[in-house]
């Protein structure tokens, strides 16, 4: 059992439900993000072409963060997704180094957005998660467990992004990796990513530049 | 930790335990289903609700956080009343928390007054998202013509000519493509599916199916938009020009590639109906009904006579001793210099372009095409054309409207399958079953319109502050509210307005102009405010009402196209705060002021409640009290509102033969007759009581039109400022009080785009603009500073800023991010559109960089 997570370009409209669901979802403090959605454009006017790129952790089948990790805190689970132990990070930050998708962060925990925090921001303190360790998106793995998609899933509102078992034959996944092109991102480093980025003919021209480049802006 | 949470249970009632509540969304007024997650009296989660068939659990990143709204801390927590006198931006009103009995009474005794001694020296400015149909009532039942989007218009952010133009053409207040079976989807200036426009998660998700399937996109609009981005094909044009295209789109189909549906313009539209010389029906002299030329039998015939066997569209006739041409002559005549060459030089889209989109949508729409759904054949035409605020905020956008009305009957692909289909105004927004449209004594389409009287009559003196009376095809000029409040005697009033009621808008924010907007709040005698925080027009309010949060209250409403039902919202906590539901405020308003009675029967017209389930003319009844009653009177006594607040909905799809050709056997009006009608009439009137002469007000009745011509916006042309400046929404920043929601800011700072102004990087190359300069944008009116973006997604002569943001309430949240731009427009008469009402939404600037 492997669990992916396909990310459909033709479908992403860029609208940033799936970052503010994350964020909700995760209990996420001010200006943290575990996904994002990237924005390129190219072209010369009027053949302008902007791309949007949904970004997150690519729960890979050879994670260099959990190599690298002194403490055993990071670690991969049996059906792959990649997670953190806060009891033992020490947020050394060897794993954000060594993350060549740029998918993790360090806690902040300044927790709200007003000088006294509201309600559901009170929430935050009260989590498990630890200040000065390391945040990285866990496929939303408390609602797999619960037989529910990751949160990013559930809202997307153009069904851009699907999650399920890529060992199971049969389902929407292979479904949309049958029909369309397939890409993974930065692939050079060997760590076998699990997100796939899937298009098709009309998004040919801006997903070339991007599926190439090791730089985008946010 | 500990302090915390008894402080929290001092702040909040709570009530324990962890529950999942369903309701709809409020953030805007599209109503997507969503589950509230609660524990222990808080509200910590909202997830789309999967039972809600219009979603299935998916929800944009506005509902998803929504509940920093509810626990918003600069939310008003009790009734308010200035003590400062001296009213101005930025002056501290000094604020007095006062009982609700105190804050009403002051304004029902003002109110009480004024509604005996003149009704209309009332402005009620209700827009409170989705229930707004409900609460404009109020006004109606007070007795006041100043009543809806008054004092600042739907005009310039709403798509007014797409409201009056859509009912004249086919009864549809707003139109959507038929995304089951349209194959080529034109987008003029709006985001549908993408950001902006109605149903944003319903449609994004059916977009990208039927892109999916192969249906071809194309997207007119000056600015790369998200749905641009996405489109097979991006038609980058010159702002407040889409009718020039649409005129060459109609010049090309009926003179060059004589590619239109004979068929459809012969029995389903006014095309083959004769007209004089002067543009009026020739009508049989015995029944006064509109004649039609059969070419079988060489004479006149009434258009409904049975035995005509074929209708002529083109040639010229006599009949009796009067020359006539069928109305589509009239058209073919009226475009004949339209050609793509000229529409070029004017929109900057290459002929061979429009040449090409044009013949794509001919091809497209399959002429002659059928398709069988449920048992009943349709003709197929799967091409679609959608516009919104973006062609239409403009002069000339009824104008364009009608003009892309045209283009569609041309193709046949009005209500049918692939086509264009209506959101019609019928009761089945509160829960009544879909209507079919009923033909008028001309065999034309008669629209629905419950709870809104779309046309205005002619009188003097006139009662309506935004001229409705001199424009009476306007759904409301808004906007020129503040203008004429300044000085009602100019424009023939007998009447000062005295008192402004604002339910859920912020006009100084979203109007234009500021000095007028600002000198006409300081005339009013009385300023309320129903609202949940102290936005940029409380600076001018007098008395302050808090509003609870949509997470406080009760609705029932159906916001789709294409669904028949209700959907719940409910309270997911208890009321915060010292806050009111706001049909609860007017309701209690009601009471005190002596019309209950009115009140009461204004609701039960508006949401067709009928005996046994009509609400007593005499008694105070809550929303949540009005709302059961809405679901037992449209269930036939089988659902009340608690069977709602467990089961969310109830929605079915519409069946075809709800959703298709609803108005059996009435016409369109290819040639819009009666809007020519109104205008003759409306001309008589003036001239009768010297509007023109004594007040000096060019109504510009040339827009009274049966058939489109070109009209530039009144910048085009304006070559000493060289730019044009648009604004626009995305999914995230549609209504601007998004401004004060944290999480959507945060994603605001990190986009390129939303707290800029986008520049083309060519031009701004020219003049010597670099990337994040700050610059100076100056209109005729003022200057406003901001941030360069540049970009090479926008046209060279076109500068656009995002919409909602720009604000100088305090709110830190807000407060001071992106640019404030609406003081730049002009508010006038002649910056107004006369069909649908438009406030020009584009305005000419210079650019340069600021030292």
């Amino acid at each position: 059992m492997r669990w992916v997570m396909v990310i459909d370009l033709d479908r992403c409209i860029g609208c940033r439900a799936c970052e503010i669901a994350c964020k909700l979802e995760n209990r996420l403090p001010p200006h943290a993000n575990l996904t994002k959605v990237f924005i390129r454009e190219e072209g010369e006017f009027p053949y302008v072409t902007r791309t949007y790129l949904p970004v997150t952790c690519m729960h890979c089948t050879i994670p260099a963060c959990v190599d690298v990790c002194p403490t055993g805190a990071s670690f991969q689970r049996d059906d792959g997704i990649v997670l953190i132990d806060h009891d033992k990070c020490i947020g050394c930050k060897a794993c954000l180094l060594a993350c060549p998708y740029d998918a993790r962060i360090i806690n902040e925990a300044k927790f709200s957005y007003y000088d006294s925090p509201m309600p559901i921001e009170r929430d935050k303190s009260e989590s498990q998660r630890l200040k000065g360790t390391v945040e990285k998106c866990t496929f939303c793995s408390h609602r797999i467990d619960q037989g529910q998609d990751p949160a990013c899933v559930a809202v997307c509102p153009t069904r851009a992004r699907l999650f399920g078992d890529i060992d199971r034959p049969q389902g929407e996944i292979h479904e949309v990796l049958k029909q369309k092109h397939i890409f993974k991102l930065r692939e050079e480093f060997g760590t076998q990513p699990n997100v796939f980025y899937v298009y098709s003919e009309r998004s040919v021209v801006s997903i070339a530049n991007v599926s190439q480049s090791k730089t985008m802006t946010k | 930790m500990l302090e915390e949470r008894k402080q929290l249970s001092k702040d909040f009632k709570v009530d324990a335990g962890r529950r999942f509540i369903k309701s709809h969304c409020q953030m805007c007024f599209n109503a997507c289903g969503i589950i509230v997650e609660v524990n222990d009296g808080v509200a910590v989660k909202i997830m789309g609700d999967p039972d809600d068939p219009n979603t299935n659990g998916r929800l944009c990143g506005r509902g998803l956080s929504a509940l920093t709204r509810l626990y918003d801390p600069y939310r008003v927590k009790a009734p308010l009343v200035r003590t400062n006198p001296k009213k101005g931006i930025g002056i501290d009103p000094k604020w007095k928390e006062v009982s609700w009995e105190e804050a009403l009474n002051i304004v029902a005794d003002k109110l009480k007054r004024i509604r005996k001694d003149n009704p209309n020296k009332l402005i009620y400015l209700a827009w409170p998202g989705e229930k707004y149909i409900q609460a404009q009532a109020w006004g109606h039942a007070f007795g006041t013509k100043n009543v809806g989007f008054f004092f600042s218009g739907a005009s310039n952010k709403c798509a007014n000519p797409n409201h009056m133009i859509g009912m004249l053409a086919h009864g549809a207040l707003v139109e959507f493509p038929d995304l089951d079976y349209c194959n080529y989807l034109v987008l003029m200036g709006t985001e549908m599916g993408h950001g902006a426009h109605q149903s944003f998660v319903p449609l994004a998700k059916k977009i990208a199916d039927a892109r999916d399937r192969g249906m071809k996109l194309v997207v007119v609009d000056p600015r790369l938009s998200v749905a641009a981005a996405k489109a097979d094909e991006w038609l980058p044009i010159r702002p407040g020009t889409d009718l020039a295209l649409f005129l060459s789109m109609i010049y090309l189909l009926v003179h060059e590639y004589k590619l239109y549906d004979v068929d459809f313009l012969k029995k389903r539209t006014n095309a083959p109906y004769l007209l004089t010389p002067s543009g009026h029906y020739v009508r049989d002299p015995q029944t006064g009904k509109p004649m039609i030329w059969d070419v079988m039998d060489s004479t006149a015939k009434a258009f409904d006579d049975p035995s005509v066997k074929e209708a002529a569209l083109e040639g010229d006739y006599v009949v009796g001793d009067v020359q006539c041409i069928p109305a589509f002559q009239f058209l073919k005549d009226q475009v004949k210099t339209y050609n793509p060459e000229w529409a070029s030089k004017i929109t900057t889209i290459p002929e061979d372009q429009i040449c090409k989109v044009t013949r794509e949508l001919a091809k497209n729409a399959q002429i002659g095409a059928t398709v069988t759904i449920e048992g009943h054949e349709y003709p197929l035409r799967p091409v679609a054309i959608i516009s919104y605020k973006g062609l239409q905020a403009h002069t000339n956008g009824g104008l364009a409207m009608m003009a892309q009305e045209i283009v569609l009957m041309l193709l046949g692909a009005l209500d049918v399958p692939g086509g264009v289909i209506s959101k019609s105004m019928d009761a089945r927004r509160f829960g009544g079953q879909p209507q079919l449209l009923r033909a008028d004594e001309d065999g034309l389409v008669r629209p629905h319109a419950t709870g809104w009287e779309f046309f205005t009559p002619f009188k003097f003196p006139p009662d309506r502050l935004d001229l409705g009376e001199y424009c009476p095809l306007a759904f409301d000029l808004g906007h020129l509210v503040p203008l004429v409040t300044l000085n009602p005697t100019r424009y023939g009033f007998d009447y000062e307005p005295e008192a402004l009621l604002i339910f859920h808008s912020n006009p100084l924010k979203n109007c234009g102009d500021l000095e007028v907007m600002t000198e006409a709040l300081k005339k009013l005698d009385l300023v309320v405010d129903i609202t949940i925080y102290l936005d940029e027009t409380c600076d001018f309010a007098d008395v302050i009402l808090p509003e609870s949060s949509f997470l406080e209250r009760y609705n029932l409403i159906n916001f789709t196209y294409d669904k028949v039902g209700l959907q719940v919202a409910q309270p997911v906590v208890s009321t915060l705060y010292n806050s009111m539901e706001g049909m609860d405020i007017l309701t209690e308003l009601a009471a005190k002021i002596g019309f209950l009675y009115e009140w009461n029967d204004r609701l039960n017209k508006t949401l067709a409640l009928e005996p046994p389930f009509a609400l007593e003319l005499n008694r105070k009844y809550s929303w949540e009290e009005i709302l059961d009653i809405q679901a037992k009177c449209h269930s036939g006594g089988k659902k009340n509102l608690d069977w709602y607040k467990t089961h969310g909905n109830d929605f079915r799809p519409m069946k075809a033969e709800e959703k298709y050709l609803i108005y059996r056997n009435a016409r369109l009006p290819l040639y819009f007759s009666m809007i020519k009608e109104i205008g003759e009439s409306l001309a008589e009137n003036l001239e009768k009581y010297k509007i023109k002469e004594r007040f000096g007000l060019d109504v510009r009745l040339e827009q009274y039109t049966a058939l489109p011509y070109w009209e530039p916006i009144p910048c085009f042309g304006d070559d000493d400022y060289d730019l044009y400046l648009i604004s626009y929404q995305s999914s995230l920043t549609t209504y601007a009080d998004m401004a004060t929601n944290p999480i959507i800011v945060e994603i605001a700072e990190r986009d390129p785009y939303h707290l800029t102004v986008m520049v083309n990087e060519e031009t701004a190359k020219k003049k010597n603009i670099k990337d994040g300069d700050e610059i100076w944008i100056e209109s005729r009116i003022t200057k406003v500073r901001a941030k360069a973006k540049l970009t090479k997604g926008i046209h060279p002569e076109v500068i656009a800023i995002s919409g909602g943001f720009g604000r100088w309430l305090n709110h830190p949240i807000a407060k001071g991010k992106g640019v404030v731009y609406n003081e730049l427009f002009p508010i006038d008469l002649r910056h107004s559109g006369m069909i649908g009402g438009s406030m020009e939404s584009t305005v000419k600037v210079k650019v340069t960089k600021a030292e």
